[in-house]
């Protein structure tokens, strides 16, 4: 079972780390932080958002959607606040979308 | 024996192979299971058609379906196929998840099943796969099956099914759930896991532990080496999808289409079900008619048509309504609107401590209190689920209407416009109560806020018509069962308590019985008229010596605060059995008056006639006020009481319901009757 909670990776602090809820629809980002409750973080991996997964935010504004493969997610506004992330060049390895 | 009925006692297995043999006399068990959204109820009902019947998980209050595999085709006996509630991951910490863990390990009372089939939708198959690979890990026999190939092939993904199940090592059966393809072949995959009941051999083996991160590696591994990447699969942006999410889910327009799909899902439930509930009715009145006339005067007819027959019709009635709304729920949340429309409604539900999916159960409720509290099975967490259930009885459901029509009636007679906001004033009351008690219950009993949404949207798609009767008929079946067992108890009671100790009519309705003999040739409207005075006479005589007239005249000193007498005691006692019995009972009860406007016909006019013992109208503006609010809030209905126990699992959770319930209806009544009073109004 996944006991992690959700602690800033090392990369949070860094610049180019924001919130979901700064980006822009239609641009694409990799998962930093998700400073949430260990079931909600854990409901978030099984739904293939982990730590450096690769998303496209399909909307903004409360329900936040994103896209994860084929996954589309409806989050709200409270959690997408809660999330940390960077914008993605897409230059990473289709295994870098969960792994990086 | 299905595994949920196995004997505490079983102990656990650790090991792949199957804790009990099966034997001819004992059917094998297989479970289903799978991510939500992808099929998995609709692949069962393909599966077992009717053959299935719904149970609870034991300890939980999960739902299960059992259905019956007929593979005597394919040289086997018959199985039972056990569907797991839908969950992405097994090791995941929430109660769907577990269950599917003691299941698959066979942790008592459980017994190991001795295979599984896994659901994974074809259009999302790396995330899918995490499930594969740690059921994998269990090492028990397995099937996959591939659901949506179509839609995948129309997205233009080519997925290899031979090689995914090399990978795999299992068998991988490629279905459309929807339209019953490659039912039959799953049908053999199971049968020859059943023969040879082999554990899968992966040419690329999941992870034993359950790591996050190497559960995702092995996935992509998989989708690599079987359809070319993790990014073949449903990267792109989908337009229609994009666009309609924009629309759904839309401050404004959101709430617009919201309203219009629920005023429409409504009105057909209300219109649609009138000509089988009139049905029912029509058919529940012969059926008592003819016992009437055929079975001889006494305590077993009675019990029969009064208890029995009359208990049945007042809760099976509802039985269309509550088809007709699963039915309609099913096709809704096929298309994948629900999942949408749960987000519009969190923005102001969260405010009160209840998820966005409550609204389905809460508008329900305005049907009926017991389908909506059948449907927060949609609800995943279990504190939200509570929290729902008990504030669900506050929505103004269509059995307070003829109260309501009563009371506003006796309120505003000549001013239907402000009988109209009365009206509306009761649903809101009802309304508000729901939510402020839910915030209530949020911060004590039931501590903490609604789970924040995180929520997958599903693809939209047309909904499938044959798993929505089926929906509506394994909902509708377990209501009657519940009708039949609980309900039938309570009624029998409840006509027991207000039909005895049976007692001799007054002297004074004996004589208008004789006079009205006398008259029946020679002036028969006026022996009509006097024998339905003596009918009423003795009904209400019977009535008050009963033991629900002893109990309400024993209680009139709890309900004399808000301005009722024993008369009124005993209507609102016996609207515990169902609120719509109060106009009738208070017909029975009360007394018309002699100096009444003789053309003032109705249940209405008998009832602002009434006095009390002393002389005095019982109806004041103020009573009435006070018993439309006691009404508004109450807990009166039993049939509700038992599905909540039911439903929640405990009787702690109906007495908790009926408490708070009934005191605040006390509350909000007294405050009103002494309000009214002190403006002057009574």
């Amino acid at each position: 079972m996944d006991t992690r909670l959700a602690n800033p990776s090392p990369t949070v602090g860094s610049e180019t780390a924001t919130r979901l809820t700064d980006l822009r629809p239609g641009c694409r980002a990799r998962l930093l932080a998700a400073h949430l409750e260990r079931d909600d973080l854990a409901l978030l991996h099984a739904l293939g958002l982990a730590e450096r997964s690769s998303f496209r935010l399909c909307k903004a504004g409360d329900p936040w959607i994103i896209q994860v493969r084929g996954t589309r997610i409806g989050l709200s506004q409270h959690v997408a606040e809660l999330l940390q992330v960077e914008m993605d060049d897409g230059a990473g390895s289709p295994a870098d979308d969960h792994l990086g | 024996m299905t595994m949920l009925e196995a004997p505490a006692a079983e102990p656990a297995e650790s090991d792949s192979t199957p804790s009990i043999a099966t034997s001819p006399e004992e059917a094998a068990t297989v479970a289903l299971l799978g991510n939500p959204n992808t099929g998995k109820t609709t692949l069962f009902n393909q599966l077992c058609g009717l053959r299935a019947k719904t149970a609870n998980f034991p300890g939980t209050t999960t739902d299960a379906q059992i259905g019956r595999l007929d593979l005597k085709s394919d040289g086997r006996a018959d199985v039972d196929l056990v569907d797991l509630p839908g969950t992405y991951r097994l090791r995941l910490d929430l109660p769907e998840a577990r269950v599917c863990r003691d299941v698959l390990e066979g942790r008592a009372p459980y017994r190991s099943p001795d295979g599984a089939v896994v659901v994974v939708d074809a259009t999302n198959l790396a995330r899918n796969l995490y499930l594969v690979g740690e059921m994998l890990a269990v090492g028990r026999p397995t099937v996959v099956a591939l659901n949506m190939v179509d839609l995948a092939q129309r997205r233009g993904l080519s997925l290899d099914t031979a090689k995914l199940s090399r990978f795999l090592g299992c068998p991988v059966v490629p279905v459309v759930a929807r339209r019953g393809t490659g039912v039959e072949e799953l049908h053999r995959a199971i049968a020859e896991m059943l023969r040879t009941r082999q554990s899968p051999d992966p040419e690329v083996p999941p992870p034993s532990e359950p790591d996050f991160e190497r559960l995702a590696a092995w996935a992509d591994e998989v989708m690599e080496r079987s359809v070319g990447g993790p990014r073949a699969v449903g990267q792109g942006a989908d337009t229609v999808t994009e666009r309609l999410d924009q629309a759904f889910t839309h401050p404004l327009l959101g709430i617009l289409v919201f309203l219009a799909v629920m005023g429409g899902l409504f009105w057909t439930v209300f219109s649609l079900a009138t000509v089988p509930m009139d049905l029912i009715e029509l058919t529940f009145e012969g059926l008592g008619g003819w016992l009437e006339s055929t079975l001889p005067d006494g305590a077993l007819r009675q019990l029969l048509v009064e208890g029995v027959v009359g208990g049945i019709a007042g809760t099976v009635v509802f039985l269309p309504q509550i088809c007709l709304l699963f039915f309609l729920i099913s096709l809704l949340e096929d298309t994948g609107y629900l999942a949408r429309a749960a987000f519009v409604m969190d923005r102001l539900l969260c405010r009160f401590g209840l998820p966005g999916t409550a609204f389905v159960p809460l508008l329900s409720s305005h049907a009926c209190a017991l389908p909506g509290i059948m449907s927060t099975r949609l609800i995943p967490d279990r504190q939200d689920r509570l929290a729902t259930i008990l504030v669900a009885p506050f929505m103004s459901c269509s059995a307070r209407l003829p109260v309501y029509v009563l009371l506003t009636g006796l309120l505003f007679a000549d001013r239907p416009f402000l009988a109209g906001l009365a009206f509306t004033g009761c649903y809101l009351l009802g309304a508000g109560a729901a939510l402020i008690s839910a915030l209530i219950f949020r911060g004590t009993l039931l501590k903490g806020k609604s789970r924040p949404m995180v929520l997958e949207l599903p693809t939209y798609k047309l909904p499938s018509f044959k798993s929505a009767i089926y929906s509506a008929t394994h909902q509708g079946r377990a209501f009657l069962e519940t009708a039949g067992t609980v309900i039938l108890a309570i009624c029998i009671v409840m006509w027991w308590l207000s039909a005895y100790p049976q007692v001799e009519p007054p002297a004074v309705a004996a004589e208008l019985a004789h006079q009205a003999e006398q008259l029946e040739h020679s002036d028969p409207e006026a022996a009509a008229a006097l024998s339905t005075q003596a009918q009423r006479l003795a009904s209400r005589h019977a009535q008050s010596r009963s033991f629900a007239g002893r109990i309400g005249q024993t209680a009139e000193p709890v309900f004399a605060p808000l301005g009722y007498d024993w008369q009124l005691t005993v209507g609102v006692l016996t609207s515990f059995l169902a609120r719509e019995v109060f106009v009738s009972t208070m017909a029975v009860l009360l007394e018309t008056d002699p100096d009444a406007d003789p053309d003032e016909r109705g249940v209405i006019a008998e009832v602002r006639a009434a006095r009390r013992d002393d002389g005095s109208r019982l109806f004041t503006p103020a009573t009435a006020a006070s018993c439309l609010v006691f009404f508004v809030l109450a807990m009166q209905c039993l049939p509700t009481l038992a599905v909540t126990r039911r439903e929640s699992g405990s009787v702690r959770w109906a007495a908790l319901q009926l408490i708070w319930m009934s005191g605040l209806a006390w509350i909000f009544a007294f405050v009103t009757f002494h309000g009214l009073r002190m403006m002057g109004v009574s």
